[in-house]
């Protein structure tokens, strides 16, 4: 067994408080400790991983060994070198990591409808109906820039479900396209159209500004953007994941999650500060085995979203690892909620955001952690309730944002990057603001 | 605070009239968010206690509170040691924390109810609810206002409900709440309050004029009162700027009207020859017959089946290729002859038979399931999400669970193979019940379990005042013309999202309605107004001038109507061969790709893109492909096309330079540009000039003034 260092130990101790019934002046005193070991942020990047439709944290992050077989579900529970830090036994890969991650299990929302949650989990505000809120990775973009022509934020594969708010006029994702996982993935239009060259580039740009002269800030920034991108090998090579040497893309799982994690790498390594890989397809009312963990009937080992998961993420926090890159690069991995605890008569499970888990790596955030706990049966927060604005909230103080700037809506109005969240003591090591 | 402090405090506080659980505790528990979906009304409770959601069921409520647990929540020997007190009251642990101290008006009311023995009036039914003043209108921000809320009810009469009732702002950074029906307006603009009492719901509307230059607006004399013989839409458009201190912005140019009403109707552009004929003498009588025109053409037919086919969510069938088409056909042939959208809707809803066939019938096989078919039903035809109503009453809205699985229950015995027809037996379970659903007709009454009841939805959808078809199908039509509904956003019209211009958006539909549900009426209505021939705001800081409608509002072209100006200009059209066309408007099924209409950005899920335009924002993903892609590029270099068959032709720039600015601007050239474009495009060789020329069609077709409607 690893001793936890004793920074990580009292983190521990800060997210089982209540469960060692610790006292006020304790509590106090430790917010103190953690006042002087306030750390300065060191991630330069995030690379959020958006397991879209809700995992299940029953299944991922918060086994419940002991619980009745409807709560427990089909998988079994595996430990890691933390002692106490259990993982389903679908996570071999992530459990060989878990000195090197942070799992919250006890993020709680009222929202179980999937837009809603998305906007919940990514923007850190309840929707409203009079302001659409930009999300993490769109103020990111608004703050952090890749200083060169390689995009503020990257989506892989495709677009996500959330937009940049009112943000949207001067903060756009770029979306690969395609799929990493095919032999001849090329991100499309990335190459000069025929006979084109730089003086034919300048030329349309110039024109287009003739062209759009009546209409006040014409600069076409898209168009800048694309133009930079075309004209830089460099920034175009930081998109070629054939560059990767097979032993290492082999090792990301032959899946499209797996190849889009090494080429969020590639991008943060090449300073692209935020890159959201995009994963669909969990939200699984019905037959878990099939859906996490077979991906199709008779499959062994199983590909399905668990394992495939798995696989990717561990080798991302690995690779990060081995190339001096995890401290300065916070990965997130998340849906926009959790899973019901019963399982339902079709052998899956429903939506559930009143407790679900969250796992960080990297970016600063000491490993080897749970923070906080769900009940017995996976149903509500049973120690240190975590909402999302909470989360949003120390994912910006990670990233160096301060989650209390603020921002200008169109029509004049403040808004701050983050209004209803706290620190998280545990993952930024900062006391509340 | 010892617990002698605690009752010493409360009872100076002690109203006369014991009160009634129904209509003091219930409200109460709303208002302290006890009973909200975050809390104890989850459809699980928490922490041990369930309450229903907003206090939807005060019968179950009250069980919870008083008789669950042996009625441990209650000290009925000493009130003041009741949980239901001390928990709230951060006396003791409590998940929610302190909802209020053990000294305050809350307190005292709990307190004063235990005491008497837990009073209930369970015949307790809010009939309605008002407000007055129902809106207000405030000026010198900041400013204070106060309204009030009386609720009619059978055993209780006329009462104020204004302490009771939980009152809360959209927009806390433009009204605050000082006190019970006490508000600060700290901005300009058009703000809503929405009150909840018990079942409950409404909205209380603040216009606060704008009054200096914050919102980009240069306060000029306030407009003249319209003249008498003003459409509808202008007039209570115009009523509102007044209001609101903004002046509307000067007409368009003729131009800009002419490209503008061709691409709403029909998706395309004027040719040089209908713009050079149009413009000759461009004044209302030529409007009113190129309106009429247009609207007898395939382009406007196609257009507006492929938006209804977005709406009612047409899409290929595995291993059926028929159905789709056959719907396809049969909504296409009832535009085209302008069949009443009553009509279309009935036969939609109450349809059976072969969808091979009977293309009415097709959609019913568009959704999985009866509850699908329920929600599909409320989105297209009523704009209303009922959806919200499956797993609890819609917290928004009026619809309670009934409402959604007793509709759903309608479509429940619905064989959806390629002969549609109903079995003899089929249900849905009410999950509040845990029993077969009753059928039911939302908000109104319940059917019985046997017989056929579709023709009643239908007739639900069409009765007045409410006219939940017509206002649903008007607010759609008003987007697509005006880039966002009068309730905005269209798929969500609910009690507590209310329309901008209420009274437009009723006289509109009653209009609708009493003309027979035309389509082609109500766009010919809408595109001669006054407020749809403004001109456009193109600066950023105009939202407020674009939201009330004093300035028009600057719209990308639909992924499909791009593709089709594009093909215009460039003289090089597209080809479709899974969809077997090669018109862009006649593409419906989001399921079969279209790889010049995805690489755009159409719609091919529904959840990230607009409901309105088809596809998703302007990218630099979408950037590229025009840049570097084959969409444009390949145009310009096509043999066929317009470019090199100029170029083959010998003709001259300013030839080729006025005709391509024509036909992708739509306006007449001046003189001034085309010497600059002469200028810019003079080439030493004829390679360079085709060169520089193709960049000019290019930069024309990339530039805002292309691809927007303005």
């Amino acid at each position: 067994m690893i001793i936890p260092s004793a920074t990580r130990r009292t983190a521990i101790q800060c997210g089982a408080l209540t469960a060692f019934g610790l006292s006020l002046p304790t509590l106090l005193q430790q917010r103190a400790m953690a006042r002087q070991r306030r750390r300065a942020a060191t991630a330069k990047a995030c690379i959020l991983l958006w397991l879209d439709g809700g995992p299940s944290h029953l299944e991922m992050f918060d086994p419940k060994p002991d619980a009745p077989v409807e709560v427990r579900g089909p998988f079994e529970t595996i430990s890691t070198r933390i002692p106490g830090f259990q993982l389903s036994e679908l996570m071999t890969g992530t459990a060989g990591v878990a000195e090197q991650i942070t799992v919250v299990r006890s993020l709680t929302s009222p929202l179980g409808e999937h837009g809603l949650a998305n906007t919940y989990l990514q923007t850190g505000y309840q929707p409203s109906p009079v302001l659409d809120y930009p999300g993490m990775a769109a103020i990111s973009a608004r703050f952090r820039k890749s200083g060169s022509p390689l995009p503020n934020w990257v989506a892989i594969p495709n677009a996500g479900s959330m937009n940049s708010g009112f943000l949207r006029d001067t903060v756009q994702e770029f979306a690969t396209g395609g799929d990493p996982a095919r032999p001849d993935f090329r991100v499309p239009d990335l190459d000069f159209f025929p006979q084109g060259n730089l003086q034919r580039l300048q030329r349309r740009r110039q024109f287009l500004s003739q062209l759009d002269s009546e209409t006040p800030n014409t600069t076409d920034s898209l168009f800048d953007q694309a133009a930079a991108l075309v004209t830089s090998d460099a920034a175009r090579s930081a998109f070629s994941l054939h560059d990767e040497i097979p032993q290492l893309r082999a090792r990301y799982g032959p899946k499209t999650f797996g190849q889009s994690c090494l080429l969020a790498r590639r991008l943060v390594e090449r300073g692209v500060p935020f890159v959201t890989v995009n994963y669909r397809g969990w939200d699984t009312h019905d037959d878990l085995v099939l859906r996490l963990r077979d991906g199709f009937t008779g499959a062994n080992p199983g590909v399905g979203l668990i394992p495939t998961f798995d696989k990717g993420f561990s080798t991302l926090v690995t690779d990060l690892q081995e190339r001096g890159l995890l401290q300065e690069t916070l990965v997130v991995a998340m849906g926009e909620f959790g899973r019901t605890p019963k399982i339902n008569t079709r052998g899956g499970r429903d939506h559930w955001p009143r407790v679900f888990s969250a796992v960080l790596a990297g970016g600063g955030v000491p490993g080897g952690q749970i923070v906080g706990a769900s009940d017995r049966v996976g149903e509500s927060p049973a120690e240190n309730p975590v909402t999302p604005a909470d989360l949003v909230c120390s994912i910006y103080s990670l990233l160096g944002i301060d989650p209390r700037a603020q921002l200008t809506t169109a029509d004049g109005r403040p808004i701050q990057v983050n209004r209803d969240g706290q620190q998280i003591l545990a993952l930024t090591g900062q006391d509340a603001i | 605070m010892t617990l002698l402090q605690v009752s010493l405090i409360a009872l100076c506080f002690l109203p006369a009239d014991p009160p009634d659980f129904e209509a003091e505790i219930v409200p109460l528990l709303t208002r302290q968010g006890c009973n909200s979906g975050a809390c104890h009304g989850a459809a699980a409770g928490r922490g041990g206690l369930h309450l229903s959601l907003f206090g939807a069921s005060p019968d179950q409520d009250f069980s919870a509170l008083a008789e669950q647990h042996d009625g441990r929540r209650i000290h009925r020997d000493r009130p003041e040691r009741s949980l239901l007190l001390r928990k709230p009251a951060g006396q003791m642990n409590h998940g929610g924390g302190e909802r209020f101290t053990a000294d305050s008006p809350e307190a005292a009311v709990l307190l004063n109810w235990i005491r008497n023995g837990l009073p209930r009036d369970p015949g307790y039914r809010v009939q309605q609810l008002t407000l007055s003043p129902p809106a207000a209108i405030v000026k010198d921000l900041p400013a204070e206002l106060s309204f009030s809320v009386t609720a009619v009810s059978e055993s209780r009469g006329q009462e104020d409900v204004t302490k009771r009732a939980q009152i809360s702002t959209t927009d806390p950074s433009a009204v605050r709440m000082i006190g019970p029906g006490t508000l600060q307006v700290l901005r300009s603009g058009q703000h809503t309050v929405l009150i909840r009492y018990l079942d409950q719901v409404e909205s209380f509307r603040i216009r606060a004029p704008y009054v200096d230059t914050a919102a980009g607006e240069v306060r000029t004399a306030v407009p003249q009162k319209a003249a008498a013989a003003e459409s509808p839409v202008d007039d209570q458009i115009g009523q509102v700027l007044q209001q609101m201190h903004l002046s509307p912005a000067p007409t368009a140019a003729p131009a800009v009207w002419l490209r503008r009403v061709t691409l709403d109707l029909c998706g395309r552009l004027p040719t040089i020859t209908e713009q050079q004929r149009f413009l000759k003498a461009p004044g209302d009588d030529a409007r009113r017959q190129l309106v009429d025109t247009l609207l007898q053409e395939n382009e406007f037919v196609n257009l507006w089946t492929q938006r209804f086919a977005r709406i009612l969510r047409l899409h290929s069938l595995p291993n059926d290729r028929i159905a789709l088409q056959t719907s396809r056909d049969w909504l296409k042939d009832s535009i085209r002859q302008d069949r009443g959208f009553d009509a279309v809707m009935q036969d939609i809803v109450t349809a059976t038979g072969d969808s091979h066939q009977n293309g009415a019938a097709g959609f019913s096989r568009m959704v999985p399931d009866a509850r699908v078919h329920a929600e599909l039903v409320g989105s297209a035809f009523a704009g209303i999400q009922i959806g919200c109503a499956n797993c609890h009453d819609h917290p928004l809205d009026r619809w309670k669970q009934d409402d959604y699985h007793g509709l759903a229950a309608i479509f429940a015995r619905l064989q959806r193979g390629q002969v549609v027809q109903l079995a003899d037996r089929g249900f849905v379970t009410n999950v509040r019940t845990g029993d077969p659903a009753i059928p039911r007709i939302p908000g109104e009454r319940d059917l019985t379990q046997s017989g056929d009841h579709r023709a009643a939805v239908s007739n639900w959808l069409l009765q007045a005042p409410e006219h939940l078809l017509a206002r649903n199908l008007v607010n759609r039509v008003w987007a697509f013309l005006f880039g966002r509904g009068l309730v905005d956003p269209v798929d969500n019209l609910s009690q507590t999202n209310p329309a901008s211009h209420p009274r437009l958006l009723q006289e509109l539909a009653e209009g609708f309605a009493s003309n027979g549900y035309r389509l082609k009426d109500l766009l010919r209505t809408l595109v001669l107004t006054k407020t749809y021939a403004r001109q456009t705001a193109l600066d950023s800081n105009s939202t407020a001038r674009i939201s009330f409608y004093a300035a028009r509002q600057t719209r990308p072209l639909e992924p499909a109507v791009f593709l089709n100006c594009v093909a215009a200009v460039t003289g090089v059209g597209f080809d479709f061969p899974q969809h077997e066309t090669s018109d862009p408007l006649e593409i419906i099924d989001p399921l079969t790709p279209a790889p010049a209409l995805d690489a755009i950005g159409r719609c091919q899920g529904a959840e990230t893109c607009d409901a309105t335009s088809g596809g998703s924002a302007d990218s630099l993903a979408i950037m590229l492909h025009r840049l570097n892609g084959e969409l444009i590029n390949s145009r310009l270099r096509d043999p066929r096309g317009r470019l090199q068959t100029r170029l083959r032709e010998q003709a001259d720039t300013t030839q080729i330079v006025a005709e391509f600015l024509q036909l992708a601007l739509c306006r007449p050239v001046t003189g001034s540009e085309l010497d600059h474009w002469n200028t810019q495009l003079l080439a030493d060789s004829a390679m360079e000039r085709q060169e520089r020329l193709e960049d000019f069609v290019w930069s024309l077709l990339n530039s805002r003034s292309f691809r927007e409607n303005r």
